[in-house]
């Protein structure tokens, strides 16, 4: 279609309203440039003898001429010759890097030139932070660059630059946060083109945001701002390079804030983007929890949560975290840094299991920890102690990883559980805590010094597999053991206890003995084919495992357990191999025969 | 769509053609450029940079020659100006320090060099276009104004690095303190021209520390080491939060690990600084803001 007059005619203007807005954009660009400024050449030659006799007559350069009697004997002297000179100006520059008490760190173990070897100028900005936020806003600045990566984009998109379509109210709600004067003086310059890409592009993938223009825009606006605030926290003094390597992160972040919070936002918008004076603090909150582990000062945290949030798992985190904030506001209470800290608690605990600390299980177990945790906050956290280390859950998830990172037995064994499987025994874990917080609480009488029920009862049953090495079993019968064991010690915690000795073997807690018996009776061969097929099933000696210890534990209530008892499982187990019967139709005589021994 | 694009692309060729804003860009490029070559620790680099330091001079006498109108219409012009008069200065002052190293050949005087003549260049666009007294008369922005100021001092100190007699090198000296001085007072407190002035300032009492050294004379006359140590310490205490880890602010800075770089090292060729006690009392005394 060839354009008509009335197109060329607002095409002429809007390209004469274009031109102005640019040419301004130019002259502030040119006028506000941050400039190095060099220093003058010398004749001194930058440290010199004169630097080097003047520190030495000072308090910690004194101390350094007692302990050195070359430095003493060439400081005595008056007419030093010109290699001497040099000589005192190294020994005073090697003196310097590590004797001078105020010296930073990254001079003192600088890699890099010597602190007499740095070329020095500094870039400075036109304007002071004062002055720049009164004159120009980023979005002024940026104004070229994104003009043209949206004409880029929307060329792809025909129709998308529409007040009507999502992506055209993203773009608006973008530009509206990045014009900001906030944040003149940042270096959102760098990184608002990937921004706008990422938010614009989510909200596009995301078909429930049809329809929903305020909530688009104010959800968009929110998360820009919360990023932008990150890119000024952390990446502000960092060289161009790094800045970008870190943008990257910024832009996924932005990417996956959209996508992970879109339902959720539009199912409660209010409580999630706040109104007036809360506006946009849950989205900081989390948007500025993630942005700190990913793009904050720390190098090895940035690298370990890289590791962690790869992929799909960052938008699983940033979807629990805000949901879990969105249900219980008090998670943010304990403040952002309570928040940041249990996610480093769960990553730490995992990264003791090197096969387990991946980017498929990162996530998952944070969104079921967040998901319980939100739900019960005040039974698990002590929200004025603001330390993840008195967080149960994260008490728990520690015990748990610790437990099944460790080998047991004496075969060393350890268990191999799928992510599914030890997410699994997480929420095991996690639902005992919250039925009885207990279970992370030193008990007398349970376990060794240090030792928590909840671990326990888990080394308790990993104890028994790995007797026979866990090959016999699988780990839906691991997994259903330790639900029992975690059950029934709920129920009886005489069950955590050892069993006093006999001479038929060692103290062991009274889960492992039971176990045990359950296994030697099982897998002792005697009995016959016929009901060894039926009844060595991984899914009958599940069952077994559970009416026994059912068992067990309602003895316990009468009467202390005893090694006595212990060996009447094995020999009750074999009489129930022997008759071929199903284990719950035993179950009353095995209670008895408890009760008897 | 495809006639926004037409226009687009119009629209950014017309800025860039018809602007000359866009060639000022090009000439503060070349002066980046030239500052960054100055930073290489090569024994060319001061050649190198000398050399691109008069290729932003042509580029930029250029676009005030060709431009001036607009430029000063756009608000601009104070920043070619101070763009020409940092580049004048590097010029003089890498000639100087070849002059002052022996690479120009010695039957020259200083007065007749090529150095003096730079120097002298310096100072009379200074006078032309920033008034050590009186208004200036064109607009400069916060720094660009500063920057101006503190090249009064500058100045000075390279006509004190040109002098064989250190009495007479002194005096310079004194007086390019007393103009860098004069920057700072005249600078806002908050602004990171600041730390620059300082840095120069130190850079002459380096200078001066050196020239004194061993000189009799100049002690007897007050104008020895001890008055430097005296000047270090209370530019130290001024900047005390661009390089005391545990007094650093960040309103100020906007790159602190550059300040803490630059500062730290002319700690280490001033040979000393001043503890925290004797800046609170300084501060305390009135000696420094």
């Amino acid at each position: 279609m060839s354009p008509n007059v009335s197109t060329v005619m607002f095409a002429i203007e809007g390209g004469m309203r274009l031109y102005a807005a640019g040419k301004q954009v130019y002259v502030d660009k040119t006028l506000a440039r941050p400039m190095p400024l060099p220093m003058p050449s010398s004749s001194s030659g930058g440290i010199n003898h004169v630097s080097a006799r003047r520190w030495f007559s000072g308090e910690t350069g004194q101390s350094v001429v007692r302990k050195n009697s070359r430095i003493a004997a060439l400081l005595g002297r008056t007419n030093l010759k010109a290699s001497e000179k040099g000589e005192l100006v190294e020994l005073y520059i090697a003196a310097f890097l590590q004797y001078e008490p105020e010296l930073p760190d990254e001079f003192r173990f600088a890699t890099g030139p010597r602190i007499d070897e740095l070329q020095t100028f500094i870039t400075i900005r036109q304007w002071s932070n004062a002055e720049a936020s009164k004159k120009i806003t980023a979005l002024q600045r940026i104004a070229g660059t994104l003009v043209n990566i949206s004409i880029d984009y929307f060329l792809e998109a025909p129709g998308a630059l529409s007040d009507n379509k999502p992506e055209g109210r993203a773009l608006r709600a973008f530009l509206e946060a990045i014009d900001n004067k906030d944040f003149a003086g940042t270096p959102v310059e760098y990184l608002a083109g990937d921004l706008l890409i990422a938010i614009v592009e989510a909200v596009k993938l995301e078909p429930q945001l049809i329809g929903k223009g305020d909530t688009t825009e104010k959800l968009v606006r929110n998360i820009t701002t919360s990023l932008s605030i990150s890119a000024s926290t952390y990446l502000k003094d960092l060289p161009t390079k790094e800045q970008r390597q870190r943008g990257e992160w910024l832009q996924l972040i932005a990417y996956s804030m959209v996508k992970g919070t879109a339902g959720t936002v539009l199912s409660n918008p209010q409580k999630i983007l706040g109104v007036s004076k809360t506006e946009g603090v849950v989205i900081k909150a989390v948007g500025g929890t993630v942005a700190d582990l990913l793009t904050g000062a720390d190098d090895n945290r940035r690298l370990q949560f890289a590791k962690l949030l790869s992929g799909d798992g960052l938008e699983t985190v940033i979807k629990a975290t805000l949901n879990a904030v969105t249900d219980n506001p008090g998670i943010l209470k304990i403040g952002n840094d309570g928040l940041k800290k249990v996610l480093i608690e769960v990553a730490d605990e995992l990264e003791l299991i090197p096969e387990l600390f991946t980017e498929d299980l990162y996530p998952e177990l944070v969104r079921l920890l967040l998901e319980k945790s939100s739900a019960n906050l005040s039974l698990i956290w002590d929200i004025n102690e603001n330390n993840p280390k008195k967080h149960l859950l994260v008490i728990a998830s520690s015990e748990l990883m610790k437990q099944l990172s460790m080998t047991h037995g004496a075969a060393k064994w350890k268990p191999d559980l799928t992510h599914a499987q030890a997410l699994a025994v997480a929420e095991i874990a996690f639902d005992a805590v919250l039925d009885n917080p207990c279970w992370v609480k030193k008990i007398a009488g349970v376990g060794g010094a240090g030792e928590k029920p909840l671990g326990v009862a888990i080394a308790a049953i990993l104890q028994s597999f790995a007797m026979v090495e866990g090959g016999r079993f699988n780990n839906e019968t691991l997994l259903v053991a330790l639900k029992v064991g975690i059950s029934t010690g709920a129920k009886e915690i005489a069950l955590l206890k050892k069993v006093p000795k006999a001479e038929a073997g060692d103290a062991r807690v009274a889960i492992t003995s039971a176990v045990d018996a359950i296994f030697n009776g099982v897998l002792d061969g005697n009995s016959n084919a016929r009901s060894q097929w039926h009844q060595a099933r991984n899914s009958a000696i599940s069952v077994a495992i559970a009416v026994v210890l059912e068992q067990l534990a309602q003895v316990a209530v009468e009467k202390d357990i005893k090694q006595a008892q212990i060996l009447k499982i094995e020999t009750s187990i074999r009489d129930w191999l022997d008759r071929d019967l199903s284990i719950e139709s035993v179950a009353m005589e095995i209670r008895a025969e408890l009760l008897a021994a | 769509m495809r006639l926004i694009q037409s226009l687009y692309g119009v629209f950014f060729a017309a800025v860039i053609a018809g602007c000359s804003t866009y060639n000022l860009q090009q000439a503060q490029d070349s002066y980046v450029d030239a500052v960054a070559s100055e930073q290489v620790l090569t024994l060319e680099s001061g050649v190198t940079a000398l050399a691109q330091y008069k290729i932003t001079l042509v580029m930029v006498d250029e676009v005030i020659q060709a431009d001036r109108k607009r430029l000063e219409q756009d608000g601009l012009l104070g920043v070619a100006y101070t763009l020409k008069a940092l580049t004048l200065f590097k010029i003089a002052d890498l000639e100087t320090d070849q002059l002052v190293a022996g690479e120009i050949p010695s039957s020259e005087t200083p007065q007749v060099s090529e150095a003096g003549t730079s120097r002298q260049n310096l100072l009379e666009f200074l006078r032309s276009v920033y008034p050590e007294n009186g208004k200036p008369p064109v607009v400069y922005g916060t720094r660009d104004s500063a920057v101006m100021r503190s090249l009064y001092g500058l100045y000075d100190y390279i006509g004190g690095r040109a002098e064989t007699d250190a009495a007479a090198a002194i005096r310079w000296f004194r007086s390019a303190i007393k103009q860098l001085e004069e920057a700072h007072s005249r600078a806002p407190a908050t602004h990171d021209v600041q730390a620059v002035i300082a840095l120069y300032e130190l850079t002459v009492l380096a200078e001066w520390d050196w020239r004194a050294d061993g000189n009799q004379n100049l002690l007897e006359d007050g104008q020895g080491n001890d008055l430097v140590l005296q000047n270090t310490e209370k530019v130290l205490c001024r900047t005390e939060s661009l390089w005391r880890e545990n007094r650093m602010k960040q309103d100020l800075g906007f790159n602190n690990r550059e300040y803490l770089k630059a500062f730290w090292q002319k700690i280490a060729i001033a040979g000393t600084k001043p503890s925290e006690s004797k800046c609170d009392s300084m501060r305390e005394n009135g000696e420094i803001n």
